[in-house]
Parts: C-alpha cells; sequence; structure tokens
C-alpha cells in the first residue's frame, strides 16, 4: 500500500512549507475571523502525506503544524506544540485506519474507498476540532460554533486537498488542457462571477449553479477532473470572498454547501472513473478475445464487432459494423435467443465458416438487443472428417487384412484335402480305364477320396465355428446410447455429404440386452449407408431418420431410413451376402457383418427399399428383460 | 552305354493324403515314385545320381519348397522341381519359376497337367543324365591318352592337317598319322566330327 515517495529529505522539506503556505493562504481576513476561517486545506495535504508516507511522517506532521501554529496563528510556544500534535495525531489516526484495517487504496479507485476516505476524515476532522478547542484555539465565541467552524474547515481542506493529491502523486505526465478543459474550467468562474459579481449580496442566491460545471466535469473527466475542479472553485470561492467580504456565520454556511458540493463531486467523480475503468476492462477482455464477440441491435444488424470477428469473417472487424445479421449468419432466427450450436457464418469469399455460436438476447426486454458469440471450428471439423477418414480407411484396412489373411488360411487348409480328393479320384479312373487293376486298389483310392472330402467339410465346420466365437460382451444398454455414440462417428462424415440426422427414439423404450460395440458397428455402418446414398442422389430431403420402438414382446426395432436413390431389386436380394457391393471400393462385407452381428444376438436385419423411394434398414435386437420369444 | 535306370518321382508334402494320392496316380500312368513327409527327410534319402524329378510342396514346415528348390540349385544339383501350392499368388510363382523350377501348379491340379508336367520334367532329366554319362565317358577317354596324344587330340579337333601339327611340334607326319589313329580308336570316334563332340564335352 505504501507506495515509494521521493527522497525523504525533499519530502519533507517541501511538505513542511507546503503545510505552513497553506496555512498562511487561507487568503482571509484574520479581523473578520478571529477564531480561525472554516478553511483548513493543511489537514488535507496532511492526511495525504501519512496516507501515503506512513506513520513514520507523524513527527513531521507535527513539527509543520507545530510551525505553522506559531508563525501563522501566533501562538505561543506551548500552544503550537500542542496544536501541532492534535493535528498529528488525529489525523496520524484516522491514516492508520484508513490504511491497515480498512485498506484504502490511495488512487480512491472505488466508491468505498471515497466513502471510507470521507467518513474517517470527517471523524477526525471532529475530533481535531475537539482538541483544538480544548487548546483554547477558537475561543472567544460560543463553543457551539467555533467547534462546527474548525469542524467544517478542516473536512473541506480534507475535501479539497486530500483526493486532489492522493490522485498526484507519483505525479503523472504534464499536459496542458485543450480548449474544452478550458471551457469547462472557465465555466466555473463564470458562475461564481455570476453569483459574486453580478449579485453581490450576501444571500448569494445562485452559488448552488456551481453543481452545473462540478457535475459536468466530474462525469466527464471522472474523479480526477473532479478534484481539479474541486480546486479551482474553492480557490474560486475564496478569491470571491476577498472581494465581497462576508462576515463571520455567513462565510462557514457557504462553506457548508461547498462542502456538499464538493462531496458530491468527489462521489459522482468517483462513480464516473469506476465505470470507466469497468468499461474498459470489459472493452479489453472484448477486443483481446479469441472468440468473435458481436452486438446486433433492434434491426439486426451488427452494432459492434471485435477483432476476433474481423478475423472469423476475412475483414477488417470496423468492416462488420452495420452489416445484417442474416448476411453473415444466413438462417439465424433471432426470435428463439438463447441460442447454442453450430452454424455456417459466411465469410469474405462467399466461403461457409462453421462456427459454434451462442446468441443471447442482451439489453432491456423491449428493446431486441442480441450478443453473439462465434468460435471458428473449421479446424476442428477438418480434423473430425481428417479423423473418421482414416477410421474409415484403418476399418477397411483391417476388414481387408482380416478377410485376406482369413482367405489365405481357408485356402490352404482347404486346397490340401481337395488336391488329394482329385488325385485319387483320377487315378481310379486311369486306372479303370487301363484295366488290370485289383479291385482293392481302386475301392482304396475311392475310399481315400471321400475321406478327404470329409476332411475338408470338417475344416469347413471347424472355421465357421471359430468365427462365430467372437468376443461378445452383452449388457443392458440404451438404444439411444448407442445411436449417439454411432451417430458421433459417421456423422462428421455426414457434414460432408450434407446430411442432417433426426432422432426418434420415445423416451420410454425398453433398453437392448447388445454388445455395445458391435450393435454401434450395425449403427454406423447403416448411417454410413445412408449418408452415402444420400450424397451421390440429388435428393432434396437429406435427413437420415433414426427411429426405434418395440416390436413384439421382448424384442425393440430400430430403423435407419434415408430418402436416397433407393436400392435395385435384384440387388435387394443378395445385400447381405458377403462381397456385394454397390461402391468401386466397397468389399461387400459391411452388411454382411452387420447382419451377422444381428443374428449373433438372436435379431435380424432387413431392408425395404424401391428404386427412387429412399430405403430403410430395420434391426431387432432382444430387449433386456429376462425371457424374450424369438425374433419376429 | 548302358540302360540308364528307371526314372523315379520324388515327392515331398507334408500331407499324408497329398502324398498318397500322388502316388496313387502317377503308379495310375506306370511311374515309379518315392514320397518323403519332409525336405529334410528327401535330402536324407535321395540318390541325386539316379535321374528323377521332385514335386515339393511349397508350404512345409521347416524347409519350404521354395527352399528346398534353391538348395539343390546352390548345390548344383540338377533335378527338376515342380512346386505345388495350395495357396500360391503370381509373384511367388514368378519367383520360383525365374529361380529354376521346371513348373508350378495350383492344389487341386488338373491331373493330366500335372501328368504332362511331370513327364517333361523326367525328359529333361534324361535329357541331363545321358549328357552327364556323356561327359563321363569322353573324360575316362582322355583319361587313358598319353602326354603326346594329349597335346594333338586339340589340334586334331581343330582340324588341322597332320602336316601342319608335325611341323608344330617337330616330329614327322608319320608319327602324327600314328598317333591320330590311336586318338581316334581311344575316344572310339569313326569320324572327325565324333571327335570334335567328344572334345566338345571335355571344356
Amino acid at each position: 500500500m505504501q507506495r515509494p515517495l521521493p527522497t525523504p529529505l525533499w519530502v519533507a522539506g517541501g511538505y513542511v512549507l507546503l503545510h505552513i503556505a497553506l496555512a498562511a493562504a487561507d487568503l482571509l481576513d484574520p479581523v473578520s475571523y478571529p477564531s480561525g476561517p472554516p478553511w483548513n486545506p493543511a489537514a488535507g495535504l496532511a492526511l495525504a502525506l501519512l496516507l501515503l508516507g506512513g506513520p513514520g511522517y507523524v513527527p513531521l506532521v507535527a513539527l509543520a503544524a507545530g510551525l505553522a501554529a506559531a508563525l501563522v496563528g501566533g501562538a505561543g510556544g506551548a500552544g503550537a506544540l500542542g496544536q501541532g500534535l492534535a493535528l498529528a495525531v488525529c489525523y496520524g489516526a484516522a491514516a492508520w485506519l484508513l490504511r491497515v484495517p480498512l485498506r484504502l487504496d490511495p488512487h480512491l479507485g472505488t466508491l468505498a474507498d471515497m466513502l471510507r476516505l470521507l467518513g474517517v476524515g470527517a471523524s477526525a476532522a471532529a475530533l481535531h476540532a475537539g482538541l483544538l478547542l480544548a487548546l483554547g484555539r477558537g475561543l472567544p465565541g460560543d463553543a457551539a460554533s467555533a467547534f462546527f467552524r474548525l469542524w467544517v474547515g478542516d473536512v473541506l481542506g480534507l475535501v479539497v486537498v486530500a483526493p486532489f493529491v492522493l490522485l498526484r502523486v507519483p505525479p503523472g505526465p504534464l499536459r496542458w488542457p485543450g480548449a474544452d478543459r478550458l471551457v469547462e474550467f472557465g465555466s466555473i468562474l463564470l458562475v461564481l462571477w455570476i453569483d459574486f459579481g453580478l449579485h453581490a449580496s450576501e444571500k448569494f442566491r445562485f452559488f448552488y449553479l456551481l453543481i452545473l460545471p462540478l457535475v459536468w466535469i466530474a462525469t466527464r473527466h471522472g474523479l480526477k477532473g473532479a478534484t481539479a475542479a474541486l480546486v479551482l472553485a474553492q480557490i474560486g470561492v475564496l478569491i470571491a470572498v476577498q472581494v465581497v467580504p462576508f462576515r463571520d456565520p455567513s462565510l462557514t454556511l457557504l462553506q457548508l454547501i461547498m462542502l456538499t458540493l464538493s462531496v458530491t463531486t468527489l462521489l459522482l467523480g468517483t462513480l464516473a472513473s469506476e465505470q470507466r475503468r469497468a468499461w474498459a476492462a470489459l472493452d479489453a477482455v472484448i477486443a483481446m478475445a479469441p472468440d468473435g464477440v458481436m452486438t446486433i441491435d433492434e434491426a439486426g444488424r451488427v452494432a459492434s464487432a471485435n477483432p476476433a470477428c474481423g478475423r472469423l469473417f476475412g475483414r477488417a472487424a470496423a468492416g462488420l459494423i452495420g452489416q445484417r445479421l442474416a448476411d453473415l449468419l444466413p438462417g439465424m432466427d433471432l426470435g428463439a435467443l438463447p441460442w447454442r450450436g453450430e452454424a455456417q457464418a459466411q465469410g469474405a469469399d462467399g466461403a461457409a465458416l462453421p462456427v459454434e455460436l451462442a446468441v443471447s438476447a442482451a439489453g432491456p426486454p423491449d428493446r431486441r438487443l442480441a450478443v453473439a458469440v462465434l468460435r471458428d471450428i473449421g479446424q476442428r471439423k477438418a480434423s473430425e472428417a481428417r479423423l473418421w477418414e482414416h477410421h474409415a480407411h484403418l476399418s477397411h484396412a483391417v476388414r481387408l487384412s482380416v478377410s485376406e489373411r482369413l482367405a489365405a488360411a481357408l485356402s490352404h487348409q482347404l486346397n490340401q484335402p481337395l488336391a488329394a480328393v482329385v488325385g485319387y479320384t483320377r487315378a481310379a479312373q486311369r486306372l479303370l480305364r487301363e484295366g488290370g487293376e485289383p479291385q482293392a486298389t481302386l475301392i482304396e483310392a475311392m475310399d481315400q477320396a471321400v475321406a478327404q472330402a470329409t476332411r475338408a467339410g470338417e475344416i469347413i465346420r471347424r472355421t465357421r465355428e471359430f468365427l462365430r466365437h467372437g468376443d461378445m460382451a452383452r449388457v443392458p444398454v440404451a438404444v439411444a446410447t448407442l445411436v449417439a455414440e454411432a451417430a458421433r462417428l459417421a456423422i462428421p462424415q455426414g457434414g460432408a455429404c450434407g446430411a442432417t440426422l433426426k432422432l426418434d427414439l420415445p423416451p420410454d423404450l425398453p433398453e437392448v440386452l447388445a454388445d455395445p460395440l458391435q450393435v454401434e458397428q450395425v449403427l454406423i455402418n447403416l448411417l454410413h449407408n445412408a449418408c452415402e446414398a444420400l450424397a451421390e442422389g440429388a435428393a432434396t430431403d437429406r435427413q437420415v431418420r433414426v427411429s426405434a420402438a418395440p416390436a413384439g414382446p421382448g424384442w425393440v426395432a430400430v430403423t435407419v431410413r434415408d430418402q436416397g436413390p433407393g436400392i435395385a431389386e435384384d440387388v435387394v436380394e443378395r445385400l447381405f451376402t458377403p462381397f456385394t457391393t454397390t461402391k468401386a471400393n466397397g468389399m461387400g462385407m459391411g452388411l454382411f457383418i452387420a447382419a451377422s452381428i444381428c443374428e449373433a444376438h438372436g435379431g435380424t436385419l432387413k431392408v425395404e427399399s424401391r428404386p427412387g423411394a429412399g430405403a430403410a434398414f430395420t434391426f431387432t435386437l432382444p430387449a433386456a428383460t429376462t425371457d424374450h420369444e424369438p425374433a419376429p | 552305354m548302358s540302360q540308364p535306370p528307371e526314372p523315379l518321382v520324388h515327392i515331398v508334402d507334408d500331407d499324408e493324403a497329398v502324398r498318397g494320392s500322388l502316388k496313387l496316380l502317377l503308379y495310375s500312368v506306370r511311374l515309379a515314385c518315392e514320397t518323403y513327409a519332409s525336405a529334410a527327410d528327401f535330402l536324407e534319402r535321395c540318390d541325386f545320381d539316379r535321374p528323377g524329378c521332385l514335386i515339393a510342396d511349397v508350404r512345409m514346415p521347416a524347409m519350404s519348397g521354395l527352399d528346398l528348390q534353391r538348395l539343390l540349385r546352390d548345390r548344383g544339383i540338377r533335378m527338376p522341381v515342380i512346386l505345388l501350392t495350395a495357396h500360391g499368388d503370381v509373384p511367388m510363382a514368378v519367383r520360383a519359376l525365374k529361380a529354376g523350377a521346371s513348373d508350378f501348379l495350383e492344389k487341386p491340379y488338373d491331373d493330366q497337367q500335372l501328368i504332362d508336367s511331370v513327364h517333361h520334367a523326367l525328359a529333361d532329366a534324361d535329357r541331363a543324365h545321358r549328357e552327364r554319362e556323356r561327359m563321363a565317358q569322353a573324360r575316362a577317354c582322355y583319361e587313358q591318352l598319353t602326354a603326346r596324344e594329349r597335346e594333338i587330340v586339340g589340334m586334331v579337333a581343330a582340324g588341322d592337317a597332320s602336316k601342319l601339327i608335325a611341323a608344330r611340334l617337330g616330329i614327322s607326319q608319320r608319327t602324327v598319322e600314328a598317333h591320330r589313329a590311336n586318338v581316334m580308336a581311344k575316344f572310339r570316334a569313326r569320324t572327325l566330327s565324333d571327335l570334335v563332340r567328344m572334345t566338345q564335352l571335355l571344356e
């Protein structure tokens, strides 16, 4: 909290001189104010120093105040010492209180800080006034009005000087005031002249007009401007009062009004600064955000856009302002807010940009403003598409290699006994043709042939059994879960063929007893086929519909339907046999494997299709109950 | 020349049924054969001097038919090899044939094709055997020549006149004529071309 002040000696000396100067510069005729004028700017300076420098400066403050009391106030040795100590102790305590338990920000960044300063300061001023009275200062005159006068003087000095000093240490760059500043500050002087010059009377009827320039400056320039304006106003008042002599109680009342105006101005200035900072922070966040942030006005046009927006749409962010949202995000319905999801944005060159979008209503209910946050997911989509491609290639390759190895193994196994069958049978034929061979040999040859053919059959049977016994872990699982997972893997590809997925899964659908990975394979295969069918056809309805419903007691049927070109009748007949494919690179095993999986679960896989009328593949799975009838 | 021994077909396959059926098939066309359950067994028991051919399965545990064929070639044994496979592919066949296999057939084989292939291989084997015999014979004849006769035989086969040979060797023409007659007798050649043929075998 303690900011480093410039070298202490410099500060110390400077402070003392300044304190004394301020004490002397009240500019008021001591005759009119034997008990001291209601204006103690030195108090403000002392508090500021104690806040910035810490309790170490208490002795210095005491010294300065004592010297001021002696040199300016004409007090005697003991009196001066007493006054010095009084000031130092009161404001030292105030400073400590503000710094340590209350942790005041010397920059007075928030309203709470300003209120703390004013509250503690006013209390310390009251204590100080009391102590001064006790020391005999301020008399003659009645104690109450003396106390009041002393208190107002201290508080006004605090209000005008302390914030002014706190905000300017360390001093910032010196800037010459621009024309607008001069006008603003000139208006203060103008009002003062109106009040004191034009209508010079003790009634100070138009003094309240001072609030106008003060409020104006406070809201336009925040706290820093407010403090400068206050200093100027106070000095102006003091000068004016010299010209138009005021009597004591009138001036105190005037200063009280000034005090009220000043406190109001300070609070406004603090609020304005606080708000400005908050907005600046928000602006900084939005400007630096990696996601695009746009605000949209009631006419559906872009009111503001951050740099990330510009990058997204491929043009300067400023160029987006005024664009219609419908041009940038085709199909976005601003009536259905809040909206979250993926959408296609329109880039500068007309390219479609996949984005993740969140739009919410902003502003009061009667004004249809909206805020849109966009994230470019082109990269992610591209990666997903690549991942899917790799997945497809990999599974294709795996299927190929597995089948290849299987085919190789099988062919070797089977060709041996088949060769033996040919050998024995042909040998027997030749021997028969030649004649002369004992029958026994011929019969033996044919026995051997039969034995080998049987062996071949045995090999086929064992191979089938081996293939059938895949690891199957059947668990109860919800159809919706399976479809969601399969869609997640199948549909990135769908983005490429422009299909959308529509699910029609009743919430009360029973769970199925199935191997999730295998059933997902079936679904992925069917979804992929549907997608490809839509991609090659010029179908208008690019929807793939997945629906599920109970099918007889203990069974659930799932249907994947598309409105693609459909399947020819002769192809439909052999659709589920291996090596049937309509694709150039197809192996024809996908539906065969899918049907095998369904059968392994005890269900079936069927298709309904006609050329031009799309295709609907339906498979049945056992529901996760204990008994069920055979599949319908 | 003596009658060459009956050619023998060697069958190497780890599958008993294949061996048995092949043996019976070859028997039906009056070919003698011997069966072996592994390449090692074959290498141990086979008499490589006897003309014959080898039918080997490509895929066998331990040593494959291809390896066996390569081994025979490396050892300089010129027995024709017919490779049989239950699941061959074109690259394998090309490799095998380039490496010197006589033929490459897929199981189940066409019996006539196999028999033709065996006959062809045996004919090759027979030719090779005969050539080896002739070579051995020529060498045996050469061994019987004297030193002087050995000097002369090359020039005689080259067709040089006796006068020229005499001049070259510094002996009388009559002596050359005598040596020439002896050489012809020892090589049992009736004409000059017979002799040339024989000496060519020696190269």
